[in-house]
């Protein structure tokens, strides 16, 4: 049974790095949005999961709470948020889509070459699931500073926490329930000021590209 | 039960806030913002008393904790706190007044500013490295809104920008948490695992090296991010000048304050492993950085808050410094530094807005004259520059002069000289900017928008001008033992 748990844990931790790595690639904001609660509920699952193997039951309450907000009202949010303002579907890239591909292959690599030297990992049980956590983080950074659209790098943190979640869960079985609550709270309220300060954004530029924002030097 | 001041603390400014949105008119708007203010002063000042009395504040629960060090930031928060919001009823909150608010944005201002003065609180009281971190972020979420508050297209830029930077560098600070939590999981068994202060430096000496520099950066960029580090810093112009004057003196002030106390706290923790200088370098590093850059952008700078904001850099830079260069020396520069520098540059901000309302433009280069065509700021301004500047006999002087003398007492020759080279480069800066501004001839009208005596103006520059000038002369003995306990705390 533990083994069958294990082998989910890996199905689950695969489906995190993967769908990073797809809305890395994929054009289209709303799919990337999609991405992005089919990884949270991945993380949720690995949060369950966890929780059973290690038995650690708190880890049964984050995943919960995780699902409800990361997995579904948070990409609610946000597609909500893209409809009302019009933005168009398309992502727009500052690196083609060839070269986020290798950027994400790259942070793969970075993630592993950073974790892979600490020696105190060998005695957490599920170290194994740190590079992919840091992949996620390094993934998620390259979104927020690669693309012009402010809503693509809102997703861009987003995507990044998610790592850090991962890492919580990998490391120290969650932070305990008080300050995943307060974390919960923070990306709850992120959200909700980034949409306030896209409406204003559309409402003065006209405009939600980054690249407007570029008067301010020196 | 006794009554706990740490909690009152944050109950104060937060039901202030929702107070703000109910009380009838602006008059009474503005008196419960004041109340606000002034009663977390109060709470502080009972807290600090705790401290000097007992060495710490804490709660039952073991939430929030309360030390020297800590109290040295809440007080220099409470002081700062309450100067800008007696300079916020000049300023936006009464009718005719330069910068004049509606009531129902009024009472929006007043509730953000007070909860931005809540979560700062927090980050001082929080016992908890999650806690600070959450605290933190919060501080960013709320500051956000106020740096944004005026809806132009530039504080829409410097907020969206801000917002992103400081979220980006706080996720990486909340992973660096994450590996100081295993560092300690790892040093004392799963069950003693903790992120709370008062455990974390207990089980320090156990930590993994490898471990803690990858958590350390983390944490210093993370943290950096928010302190104003160069290169890190490249928000801090924008939010500090789009702000509305009051928030951009809470700005450099308070919220740089915050992040670097949460490094102190950081800072504390590697002091107690044996052998580990890894922190010194990261402190070392990012303030000679700092320090440098800034100096060059202070030498173009024209835009007077800009100019302040690129001060700020510097003047974190020269923090950063102190602590890499530690001891007890060092470290107490470091520490009278902050609240040093939060005086001076609360009075410079609210000085200076004083000075772009009456003149109406922030383009240094537009105004000659100040000190005869509005005496009292000028003078105010004056006083402020020179000190910023590093003249004795003023605090900032005094916390500088500690500062480079830790360096060479601990033999970093370079860095200190480094330092006192930044030093004259930004004096020379300094005076060229202010001795147009406030000398040279008076424009002919006169400035077009001197307004009538204000008090709230008056009362919180008289808050923060003794601070400027009396520190640096006198350094009042419960004040002094607060800032060695502080040290100790850091040191152990």
């Amino acid at each position: 049974m533990t083994s069958d748990g294990l082998l989910l844990l890996e199905i689950a931790a695969s489906v995190v790095l993967v769908t990073a790595w797809i809305a890395l690639v994929h054009r289209r904001l709303d799919a990337q949005v999609r991405l992005y609660a089919i990884q949270s509920l991945a993380l949720a699952v690995i949060s369950g999961l966890v929780a059973y193997l290690y038995s650690a039951p708190l880890l049964y309450l984050t995943g919960a709470l995780f699902a409800a907000l990361n997995g579904a009202l948070l990409p609610w949010i946000l597609l909500t948020v893209r409809r009302e303002l019009r933005i168009p579907p398309e992502a727009n890239m500052l690196v083609s889509v060839r070269g986020s591909a290798l950027a994400g292959l790259g942070c793969l690599l970075l993630a592993v070459a950073v974790v892979g030297p600490l020696t105190p990992l060998a005695a957490v049980p599920a170290a194994g699931l740190l590079p992919i956590s840091v992949t996620v983080v390094l993934v998620g950074l390259f979104v927020t500073v690669s693309r012009r659209k402010a809503f693509s790098q809102v997703l861009g943190i987003l995507v990044m926490e998610n790592g850090v979640f991962l890492a919580g869960l990998a490391l120290t079985y969650g932070l305990g329930l008080l300050l995943e609550l307060g974390i919960a709270a923070n990306l709850l309220v992120l959200a909700i000021v980034s949409r306030l300060f896209l409406h204003r954004m559309k409402d003065s530029f006209d405009s939600l590209d980054a690249d407007v924002l570029r008067s301010l030097e020196g | 039960m006794p009554l706990e001041w740490t909690v009152v603390l944050l109950l104060v400014p937060a039901a202030c806030a929702g107070l703000v949105e109910v009380v009838p008119g602006r008059s009474a708007v503005n008196g419960v913002a004041i109340a606000g203010a002034l009663g977390s002063l109060i709470a502080v000042l009972a807290i600090v008393q705790q401290v000097l009395l007992q060495g710490t504040a804490a709660t039952p629960m073991d939430a929030l904790y309360v030390d020297a060090l800590s109290a040295v930031l809440l007080l220099l928060l409470s002081v700062v706190g309450l100067a800008s919001i007696l300079y916020s009823v000049d300023y936006l909150g009464r009718e005719g007044s330069p910068h004049s608010l509606s009531l129902t944005q009024l009472r929006r201002y007043y509730a953000f500013v007070l909860l931005f003065l809540f979560t700062m609180f927090l980050v001082g009281e929080a016992n908890n490295l999650g806690l600070l971190w959450i605290a933190l972020e919060g501080t960013t979420l709320v500051s956000a809104l106020l740096v944004g508050f005026y809806h132009t297209r530039k504080s829409i830029e410097a907020s969206w920008k801000y917002l992103v930077l400081c979220t980006v560098g706080l996720v990486f600070a909340l992973f660096g948490t994450l590996l100081l939590y295993l560092a300690s999981a790892t040093a004392s068994g799963s069950a003693g695992a903790s992120l709370d202060w008062t455990a974390l430096i207990q089980s320090a000496p156990r930590f993994d090296p490898g471990l803690v520099r990858l958590a350390l950066v983390f944490l210093f960029v993370g943290y950096g991010t928010k302190a104003g580090f160069a290169p890190l810093h490249t928000w801090l112009p924008d939010a500090h000048s789009e702000a509305p004057t009051p928030v951009s003196a809470l700005l450099s002030a308070g919220l740089l304050k915050c992040a670097i106390y949460a490094l102190l706290r950081v800072d504390a923790i590697t002091l107690r492993m044996p052998g580990f200088t890894f922190a010194t370098w990261l402190f070392l590093g990012f303030g000679v950085v700092s320090v440098l850059l800034a100096a060059l952008f202070i030498l173009v700078q024209r835009d007077l808050k800009r100019l302040l904001a690129y001060h700020s850099v510097e003047h974190i830079g020269i923090i950063s410094i102190g602590i890499g260069f530690g001891g007890p020396l060092g470290l107490f520069g470091a520490i009278f530094h902050m609240v040093n520098h939060a005086a001076t540059k609360a009075a410079l901000f609210l000085a200076g807005g004083d000075l772009a309302v009456a003149a109406r433009t922030k383009d240094l280069d537009e105004i000659s004259g100040a000190l005869t065509a509005i005496p009292a700021t000028g003078t105010v301004l004056l006083i402020g520059g020179l000190a910023l500047a590093g003249v004795p006999p003023f605090s900032i002087f005094a916390s500088e002069f500690l500062i480079v003398s830790s360096g060479f007492q601990a033999g970093d020759w370079v860095v200190a000289v480094i330092l006192l080279v930044a030093l004259a480069i930004v004096f020379g800066g300094l005076l060229l900017h202010l001795t147009s501004a406030l000398f040279g001839p008076k424009p002919r009208q006169g400035f077009p928008g001197i307004r009538a005596r204000v008090v709230g103006t008056a009362l919180a520059i008289g808050l923060l001008l003794p601070l400027v000038v009396g520190m640096g002369l006198l350094l009042p003995n419960p004040f002094a033992t607060l800032l060695h306990d502080a040290v100790r705390v850091v040191m152990g």
